[in-house]
């Protein structure tokens, strides 16, 4: 597992990445990082190729349903937090506007906005032509920007 | 794009997050093994009886050969997609309201129908029923966990199973949708019918399968439905493939293993007596024409989305 451990650190920034912009919690954001990884770890072999991205869609996966079950639980809109985050709302119409993106849009979308993936790397992870990541990302984001506004999700 | 939701002082890893996250990768590593186990030593126990009862030599042998254009996905795991979704590419369906479970329909096997576009997500269709089959005493069953994590996608495993001590069966599976997608079909309770489809789980290989062999392959199961997590509850997963271009034989295989195959015989067994290894037989005249392709589902096991 040699090259887990040398993608560690890069494999854990983009998670926590993905994570922060979803939840806005540090502590719950390092939580889902750290799940991740582990699911990464735990199929390494599998995973290897495509590790970073594949991690990044266990994150937002993960930290999708920690917020949902947060809502459920708390039965607020935006759970509150010691700390109250200036972008709490965005996060949640975010979380929402992703999951009402069909799977694979979703995937694209996730994978190039919100990990910061380059249209190369995104076709590469989900064995997609470059074609078609730019189609999925083009309808994904105009899916977006009507969920959210223009102004929210910019170019 | 969101850089303003970012962490303006991200924390950075120590190792006490690189060993916390090896152990629960180790937990998580165990817990699929035992999964597996419990479905290998149910899998295992069918084959081994039968065998031996008829002639006391079990012998277990996965064979996974893909065709040399076609490669297997990773297994497991969110998985690549060989082509783009378009119309009629199935990839999950939102549940569908109904009085009962619909029966599984029997379908054309080369040319699945097309299925309405849903906000960008199709229909996933039923079933067929699992009657036909490339050989006699060849069973295929979905071995599935039986819980589901709603947050990630799942995995089951595929198995043909070899019941007989004599006959062996070479054939050509792929999945049960021309376009390459391993289709299963999860009933709730209440009626509730949704189209699950397993986008790459698996292509096409040439399966071959002696006496008490088994075939297994690992495929995955989508937790969500045209991007919104299934509901939490009960379903009945079942799998659909297809076959075509059966050879079948008398004794051990007339090939030879590939690089793929791995043996799984299980410690202190071995293998039947080498018997006259017969050339392919024709095959009866039931059989389907070389290049038709016969769908064959599993029997629906029962699973937890949690």
């Amino acid at each position: 597992m040699d090259g887990f451990d040398a993608a560690f650190a890069e494999l854990y920034r983009a998670s926590y990445r993905v994570a922060f912009r979803l939840l806005g919690d540090r502590t719950e954001a390092e939580d889902v990082a750290a799940e991740a990884l582990a699911r990464t770890y735990a199929r390494w072999r599998t995973v290897e190729p495509y590790a970073a991205p594949w991690a990044c869609r266990v994150a937002t996966n993960v930290a999708i349903d920690r917020a949902r079950r947060a809502r459920r639980i708390s039965g607020d809109e935006a759970p509150e937090r010691a700390v109250r985050d200036a972008y709490a709302d965005e996060r949640v119409d975010l979380q929402r506007a992703l999951r009402s993106l069909p799977r694979r849009q979703r995937d694209v979308v996730v994978l190039r906005y919100l990990a910061d993936q380059s249209e190369e790397s995104v076709a590469a992870a989900l064995g997609l032509a470059v074609g078609t990541v730019k189609a999925h990302a083009a309808r994904g984001l105009a899916a977006l920007r009507e969920r959210l506004g223009d102004v929210r999700v910019g170019s | 794009m969101f850089d303003e939701l970012d962490d303006p002082a991200p924390p950075s890893p120590g190792p006490s997050v690189r060993q916390a996250v090896g152990a629960r990768a180790a937990k998580l590593r165990r817990n699929r093994r035992l999964a597996g186990a419990g479905g290998a030593a149910s899998g295992a126990l069918v084959a081994i009886a039968l065998v031996a009862g008829l002639s006391g030599s079990p012998r277990s042998v996965s064979r996974i050969e893909p065709l040399a254009s076609e490669t297997p996905s990773p297994t497991g795991e969110p998985t690549p997609e060989p082509s783009s979704p378009g119309p009629g590419e199935p990839t999950a369906t939102p549940p569908a309201e109904s009085p009962s479970p619909a029966p599984p329909t029997p379908e054309p096997p080369t040319s699945p129908p097309a299925e309405p576009a849903l906000a960008g997500c199709t229909t996933a269709t039923a079933l067929p029923s699992g009657d036909r089959k490339p050989g006699h005493g060849l069973t295929l069953t979905l071995v599935a966990d039986g819980e589901f994590d709603r947050s990630e996608d799942g995995t089951a495993t595929l198995v043909i199973t070899n019941t007989t001590n004599s006959y062996g069966w070479e054939f050509d599976l792929r999945a049960y949708r021309a376009n390459g997608s391993l289709q299963t079909v999860a009933r709730g309770t209440g009626g509730r019918l949704s189209g699950v489809s397993w986008n790459d789980a698996i292509r096409q290989y040439r399966v071959v399968v002696g006496p008490g062999e088994e075939w297994r392959q690992q495929v995955d199961v989508p937790t969500d439905d045209c991007g919104t997590p299934l509901p939490a509850g009960r379903y009945d997963l079942a799998a659909g493939v297809q076959w075509s271009n059966v050879v079948s034989w008398h004794g051990d295989p007339p090939v030879t293993p590939g690089p793929g195959d791995v043996s799984v015989a299980p410690p202190g067994t071995s293998s039947p007596s080498p018997s006259p290894t017969g050339a392919p037989t024709p095959l009866p005249s039931s059989q389907p024409s070389p290049g038709e392709w016969v769908p064959w589902a599993t029997e629906p096991v029962s699973v937890t989305f949690r």
